[in-house]
């Protein structure tokens, strides 16, 4: 056994201590905030195609490992309603639209909002949405309540 | 530690091998809290590409970093693209007149929020790279709301180099029939509030007006793209004389122009087939023969009946087809003023109730016979119409009626409630005519609340639900929703399933008004239906 390997062996060890630790910092300190809900990446909303036409809002939500659950509302101080909606080819190919009462998310597994499949309707807009702003979408889970994201406004 | 005669230096060796692990695992952890650090807590809010349209840092579906195979996406038949003249904002536009220039054609409406924004934004971003000349066309399947007038808003939000048509429902629906494009209008639970579903393909037509490629949804830019950049590159295509040119059957049988309307058509006898024409009425009589796909009639040819429902603009035609096998067949319509060819699927029926055959006699239950609709109905807001008769009492009254097999909690498809709104949208336009709603799963009443025996993978038919037939679509789809229209002489005349256009069902009634020489009667007080125009009236069985 030389001095350089105790040296690599006591570094490893050093590294994985360290390393412990700061896990159980970053799942200890936030755990309400972090592991409780779903986590949303990518929220953004496109303009409408007009005036008084509703506006499309998409994200990817995750619900985390070992707890699935369920968007099932979602609001925005920059709408009079937003539905849940879902974007659908029938069996002669027809793509059409409908409201849908719930989004499954199982555990762990990313669920994409995204044009062509589910959806937010934002609609009766109280305002213009211009790009490169964002805006509050207020979203209900089923098991983790109300989450709140800002969302980006751009083309898309 | 399976090898037990390994000596000093081996056991040295695996000491290190096991601490080489430790330090693995140790910066493995690292990199996890690193992750979690950074992303675990506030959403992130990048502004990352949408995946189809994303440019090339995107996480696309196509990724560009691979080649795009551009032959994917050329059409196999090179044949001249059908003209477009409808009218925009600036008055008519004609497809041929844009020749010299690549254009992409698609269809949709602009109170589309999802798809038709989504495509016309891939669209702009691929004419963009492509930096060439090429326009768009987008050709509104939904003139009533998309006027002249109101194409002129939309296009301010449309990028450089599009334009948005329209026209009569007739020349739309000829239009996009030509094109191979289907679409419907659905009802959403809002009175007069609809939908269109349609397909959603992006056609390309090259510099010479040569039909040349198609993108399915979903096509990322950069592929547009790429593919235009290809078809820059091809020789010049003749249309008018190309080896590859569309069987002769279409050229000399454009007299009539027939365009197809039926959201289901059945194989298996009796389906009624209904159609549009794109032409002046022409005169009596009309028939209908089959054509397999390489234009060898089937069958005897069988009359066609014009259908002119209350208050719609236009006549619809009606045959009634026997198509022996499911899938792709023909139809050519006949008359003194010439002929016109269609084409159409035919849907495998499987074990539904079947058309031209008794109605299955199950007993169903009517309001009275619950204490509460809850126990009918998952709808939380029932209309009491749908539940107040059942098919025997409708038989014996010598009315006709209209079975609605559908659920708005329990949805096995992702149609499911739309033919219930649809129903609820007749009903008062057809006053005389019963609409009964079964719910086709077990379900149980919890204080208020419906919850279903099994699954919705799984889940448990009602017994009427099982004689209609519904558990069993002929294939590998979920059959839910389902429409059955009955004669009154207790014959199921027409079905549909899935997305289910709102103009089939009343073309059928009053096809069935027809043939019953019904009484006709004004509309009554109350919402009107969008079908029906002020004033107009309904037929009544008398």
């Amino acid at each position: 056994m030389t001095a350089r390997r105790r040296l690599t062996r006591t570094t490893a060890l050093c590294v994985a201590a360290v390393a412990l630790t700061l896990l159980l910092v970053a799942c200890a300190a936030p755990a309400s905030s972090v592991t409780a809900g779903p986590t949303i990446a990518d929220a953004w909303v496109r303009p409408p195609m007009g005036p008084g036409q509703p506006a499309a809002g998409y994200m990817t939500i995750t619900a985390p490992s070992g707890s699935a659950d369920a968007l099932v509302g979602a609001s925005s101080p920059a709408a009079g309603a937003v539905e849940i909606h879902e974007t659908s080819a029938g069996a002669d190919g027809m793509m059409g639209m409908h409201p849908v009462e719930r989004v499954e998310l199982p555990s762990g597994s990313p669920v994409a909002l995204e044009p062509g499949g589910y959806h937010l309707m934002l609609m009766d807009l109280t305002g213009d949405l211009t790009a490169g702003d964002t805006i509050e979408l207020m979203l209900e889970f089923e098991n983790s309540g109300e989450v709140i994201v800002r969302a980006a406004i751009r083309e898309g | 530690m399976s090898v037990p005669t390994a000596g000093p230096e081996d056991e040295a060796a695996r000491l290190d091998g096991a601490f080489r692990i430790v330090v693995v695992l140790a910066l493995g952890l690292l990199v996890l809290t690193a992750i979690r650090l950074v992303v675990g807590g506030d959403p992130p809010l990048r502004a990352g590409a949408l995946p189809n349209t994303a440019p090339a840092t995107g996480p696309t579906r196509s990724p560009t970093s691979a080649p795009v195979d551009v032959e994917a996406y050329l059409e196999a038949d090179v044949r001249a693209a059908p003209d477009i003249e409808l009218t925009g904002p600036a008055g008519p536009l004609s497809l041929a007149a844009m020749r010299g220039r690549p254009v992409l054609v698609f269809f949709g409406y602009t109170h589309c929020p999802d798809v038709c924004p989504a495509t016309i934004g891939t669209v702009g971003l691929a004419i963009d790279a492509y930096a060439g000349d090429a326009e768009a066309v987008f050709v509104s399947v939904d003139p009533e709301r998309d006027t002249p007038d109101w194409l002129a808003e939309f296009v301010r939000f449309m990028p450089p180099g599009f334009r948005a048509v329209s026209g009569t429902p007739a020349d739309v629906r000829a239009t996009a029939d030509a094109w191979g494009v289907r679409y419907a209008r659905v009802e959403t639970d809002q009175p007069g509030v609809y939908t269109m579903a349609h397909t959603a393909d992006v056609f390309v037509v090259d510099r010479g007006g040569t039909l040349r490629a198609r993108f399915p949804f979903g096509t990322d830019a950069p592929t547009m793209t790429a593919v235009l950049a290809a078809i820059d590159d091809l020789p010049p295509a003749d249309a008018s004389v190309a080896p590859n040119a569309p069987p002769p059957t279409e050229a000399p049988t454009t007299a009539l122009s027939p365009v197809l309307v039926s959201s289901s058509v059945w194989s298996g006898g009796g389906s009624p087939v209904i159609f549009r024409l794109d032409s002046a009425e022409p005169a009596a009589p009309i028939e209908a023969v089959l054509l397999g796909t390489d234009g060898v009639a089937v069958g005897d040819p069988v009359p066609v009946v014009a259908v002119r429902p209350e208050g719609v603009a236009g006549v619809s035609y009606v045959a009634t087809l026997d198509i022996p096998a499911p899938g792709a067949w023909r139809v050519e319509l006949r008359s003194a003023a010439g002929v016109g060819v269609v084409d159409l699927t035919a849907l495998d029926p499987g074990g539904s109730a079947a058309l031209g055959e008794p109605a299955p006699a199950a007993p169903t239950a009517t309001a009275a016979d619950v204490e509460s609709l809850t126990w009918l109905t998952t709808d939380p807001l029932p209309d009491p119409r749908l539940y107040d008769t059942t098919p025997a009492d409708a038989l014996a009254a010598g009315q006709p009626f209209v079975f609605v097999v559908d659920s708005y909690r329990f949805k096995v498809t992702q149609q499911c409630g739309q033919a219930m709104v649809m129903a609820k949208q007749l009903l008062d336009r057809w006053t005389g005519v019963p609409f009964i709603h079964h719910e086709p799963l077990r379900y149980s009443v919890v204080t208020t609340e419906p919850v279903l025996e099994g699954t919705l993978e799984n889940p448990r038919l009602t017994d009427v639900a099982a004689a209609w037939g519904v558990d069993d679509g002929g294939d590998d789809r979920k059959s839910m929703p389902w429409i059955f229209v009955v004669d009154r002489h207790g014959t199921v005349r027409a079905k549909y399933y899935g997305v289910i256009g709102s103009a089939d069902v009343d073309v059928i009634l009053t096809q069935l008004a027809d043939e019953d020489r019904t009484a006709l009667r004004p509309v009554q007080d109350g919402p009107l239906a969008p079908l029906a125009a002020p004033g107009s009236a309904v037929r009544v069985w008398v």
